[in-house]
């Protein structure tokens, strides 16, 4: 039966080229734009670590003074932590794993003669970074837990770098110079880019993940510089970067790994007990003193990783959708009732209301699926033209699996909701009618 | 003359259709003008001036590693050596660079009183020797230039005596126009006199709420990262330079890299460049969606006149002329049109009411509605030409076939 409803849309279809062909553009050319639109949208807003973002959370403490607060978050808590709260929490045995972490860069100076020095962003952190987020390695492992209290000269670099020093090569063992410093590498990581880069959003989201990472307890012995934001509220006299150690400056950040909801509560009570006790010594004398978990998706979300921009064009998007949609309709009641004295001869000969109904909402559906298919391969060219545009997100701007079932899904049903109204119309042709002018 | 009653009544007929072209036109209205709207913006803003002589600037970042050398003389020798460059009209020392992203900001006030109300006013902080001025090209409209006595060359918190303030900045703090002389309150008891105003000078952040108000102070903080800013006295000069100074100055010291070497017009473009492609986007949205309903129109109205063959015939047999029938389908068109613009323009309005208020959308330009509603009727009108030019010439013949 499906297969003679088929055979008579194909027909109706080859009956009407020019308006089949129009709806076939309309659909196409709405699917294509809001998928385009949509697709850049969900890749910047898709989890990347689903696994574990709602087990990974970004500590932030209410350390200013009072009249203070951090204007571009609703909460009003600053981004990141002074230097001596992020060596304090670091005290706590709660979280299951923890790391501190700061955005930073080295000269890198090459042994071979010929190749110039040059620079490389890196991030200092704790050996846990890696078991926390999920950072394959290609060569050797992350360092000792040791070397995060009582530091040594020890690097983990990027396959990229490692291509480029050492040839692709085992480089563990090897030792590499940063900023004049031989640092001995204990480890390679495998291509690793989080899209967002949800564990710092404020040194720009889409941007390239670090080639070097250093423990971030040799921060006070080789003075290792601050690449990323440094947000003060008081004035302070910061002459040495002793000084900015010991100062009220925001310029590091942390990650915690807090298991289940009761590894949370406890620590979120631990966090409590260090206000207090840090309010008790003459620091934190903010009544809004308080501690703030936010775990990888909340993260993304106060952080505003889709601009403003993407969220107006997928509303756009959907008002385009909608036109080609009424338009749809509108060259489908045309259709249909071109095809009302035929309809009435098959009245007349026994077809049901429903069988009429449904012969219709296939009608729809072919049309709908080549619109579909238009539209896809028009998204595609969206997306080419978006990479074109955006540069910066040439690694989101590509549709999966899912996005594809979407954009299906998308299309069969606006076209069935499109051509619902048209199939009713007509299957209440009245037969007499059709037959008398005959 | 218009006979807009029978085409009414004839509307009236097929109420579904012209219910869906009605609104079609008054979403596609919508969505043109509010994209109009947001376009309109955003060419504002990537129009306003820097200021400075851009298509002369251009700057770079020297990376020094390695502890044994004296950062002051590095610095002034780096400067000597610029300058000596054939092309170069001037050259500074800065902690950052209007339109660049990345830069200092801080809180200042009129008054210490002020200062400890809180009500502070966030400004971009740059700092630079006694060339910054005029390297940046930025137009001095009172006060002084900074003298080369006067700049603290130090890698400790400076001492400073003097700062030169943007316009924009001193009107906010010092309504009444006597900015010059008085004083600026930062934190810490530091109060700065005021020696000069500058016209107009960009900030780092296109989006931000400070752009225009900024500050220079003469201070070269010395530390192992530098950026430098150089004026060309040609775009030709600043071409030839954005290939040489990386190789001029790793020659001069071997210690360091070189990075960020750009001329001010990138420094511009990429800035913008999430709003180009918006711009873009939003051009591609409009004319796609014009021609979508556009097309709908030629569509419907191709339908209409297959399925008035003999009506239309019947009534060039009474004695309608083609004017007259032409006239009949572009009227009708025109009277749908009107009706979707009286919807559009309440759609326009409320989808503007959501944007403001979702996104922060600033205010909308009213001059756009009766743009975008002559738009649409032109787009109506050539839509419903053709298929119309056919209906005008069916043959009076029809009337008498068959039936």
């Amino acid at each position: 039966m499906f297969s003679y409803y088929l055979k008579l849309s194909w027909l109706s279809i080859k009956r009407t080229p020019m308006l089949t062909a129009l709806m076939i553009v309309a659909i196409g050319l709405g699917i294509g734009v809001s998928m385009t639109v949509l697709t850049v949208n969900y890749m910047m807003d898709k989890d990347p670590i689903p696994s574990k973002s709602h087990q990974l959370f970004h500590v932030q403490l209410y350390t200013y003074g009072e009249g203070h607060r951090n204007n571009r978050m609703e909460d009003e808590f600053p981004y990141q932590l002074t230097y001596q709260d992020a060596m304090n929490i670091h005290r706590s045995e709660v979280p299951l794993r923890k790391t501190r972490s700061l955005s930073t860069g080295f000269s890198v100076i090459p042994e071979a003669a010929d190749m110039p020095p040059f620079l490389k962003s890196a991030r200092a952190i704790d050996h846990e970074f890696f078991s926390m987020f999920k950072v394959p390695f290609l060569f050797g492992g992350t360092w000792d837990a040791e070397v995060d209290q009582s530091p040594r000269e020890v690097v983990i670099i990027s396959k990229e770098l490692n291509d480029q020093l050492f040839k692709g090569e085992d480089s563990v063992g090897r030792s590499i110079n940063l900023a004049t410093i031989e640092y001995t590498i204990v480890g390679v990581i495998d291509s690793w880019q989080p899209a967002p880069k949800f564990y710092d959003l404020n040194n720009g989201s889409f941007n390239d993940a670090e080639s070097i990472f250093v423990p971030f307890s040799l921060l006070p012995i080789h003075e290792i510089p601050s690449w990323g934001n440094n947000n003060g509220w008081r004035s302070e006299k910061i002459n040495t970067y002793q000084d900015k150690l010991a100062s009220e400056t925001m310029w590091n950040q942390y990650w915690v790994e807090l298991p289940n909801e009761e590894t949370k509560a406890n620590y979120q009570q631990w966090l409590e007990g260090y206000i207090d006790e840090q309010q008790k010594i003459g620091r934190f004398q903010n009544k809004k003193a308080a501690a703030s978990l936010k775990n990888v998706v909340q993260w993304m979300k106060v952080n505003q990783v889709v601009p403003s921009d993407n969220s107006i064009l997928v509303w756009l998007s959907f008002m385009f959708l909608a036109v080609c949609m009424i338009n749809t309709i509108g060259l489908l009641l045309a259709k249909f009732l071109k095809r009302a004295p035929e309809v009435g001869v098959r009245r007349a000969l026994g077809a049901s209301r429903s069988e009429i109904f449904i012969q219709h909402l296939v009608d729809v559906s072919l049309i709908g699926l080549l619109g579909g298919l238009v539209g896809l391969l028009l998204g595609q060219l969206g997306l080419m033209g978006v990479k074109h545009l955006y540069s910066s997100y040439s690694q989101l701007v590509h549709m999966d699996l899912t996005l594809i079932l979407i954009a299906i899904g998308i299309t069969l049903g606006s076209s069935v909701l499109a051509g619902l109204y048209p199939a009713w119309l007509i299957c209440r042709t009245n037969p007499s009618v059709y037959l008398k002018i005959q | 003359m218009f006979e807009i009653k029978p085409i009414l009544s004839a509307l009236l007929r097929h109420k579904s259709s012209s219910l869906l072209m009605i609104l079609q036109i008054a979403i596609t209205f919508a969505v043109v003008v509010n994209s109009t709207s947001i376009i309109k913006q955003r060419i504002e803003m990537m129009e306003r001036k820097t200021g400075m002589v851009d298509e002369y600037l251009l700057t770079f970042n020297t990376t020094a590693f390695g502890e044994n050398h004296d950062q002051e003389s590095d610095v002034r020798a780096d400067l000597e050596l610029l300058r000596s460059l054939p092309g170069v009209v001037d050259v500074a020392p800065m902690n950052q660079i209007p339109m660049s992203g990345s830069g200092d900001s801080n809180g200042v006030a009129g008054s210490q009183e002020a200062f400890d109300n809180r009500e502070v006013i966030g400004v971009g902080m740059y700092h630079g020797d006694s060339r910054a001025v005029h390297t940046l090209g930025v137009e001095l409209v009172e006060g002084r230039f900074f003298t080369e006595e006067e700049v603290v060359y130090t890698s400790q918190r400076p001492d400073i005596k003097s700062i030169i303030v943007t316009q924009s900045l001193a009107d906010k703090i010092f309504p009444n126009g006597d900015a010059l002389g008085k004083k600026l309150y930062f934190g810490g008891g530091i109060q700065i006199p005021i020696v000069g105003i500058v016209k107009q000078m960009s900030g780092s952040w296109v989006g931000d709420s400070i752009f225009n108000d900024n500050v220079i102070t003469p201070f070269v903080g010395l530390q192992n990262f530098q950026r430098y800013l150089i004026r060309a006295e040609s775009e030709q000069a600043v071409t030839r330079l954005l290939g040489e100074v990386e190789a001029l100055l790793i020659k001069r010291n071997r210690e360091r890299v070189v990075t960020g070497i750009r001329s001010m017009n990138e420094l511009i473009t990429r800035a913008y460049s999430g709003d180009a492609a918006m711009l873009k986007i939003l051009w591609i949205v409009i004319a796609l969606l014009v021609l979508i309903t556009a097309l709908g129109i030629v569509g419907i109205v191709s339908f209409n006149v297959n399925q008035r063959i003999k009506q239309i015939g019947t009534r060039r047999a009474l004695g309608a002329t083609k004017a007259d029938i032409l006239r009949y389908f572009v009227t009708e068109n025109l009277l749908i049109t009107s009706f979707g613009l009286l919807v559009g323009v309440l759609m326009t309005l409320g989808f503007n009411m959501f944007l403001a208020e979702k996104f922060a959308m600033p205010a909308f330009n009213w001059g756009l509605i009766p743009i975008g509603g002559i738009l649409m009727f032109v787009v109506g009108i050539v839509a419903v030409w053709l298929p119309a030019l056919r209906a005008s010439k069916i043959s009076p013949a029809i009337a008498t076939q068959s039936v």
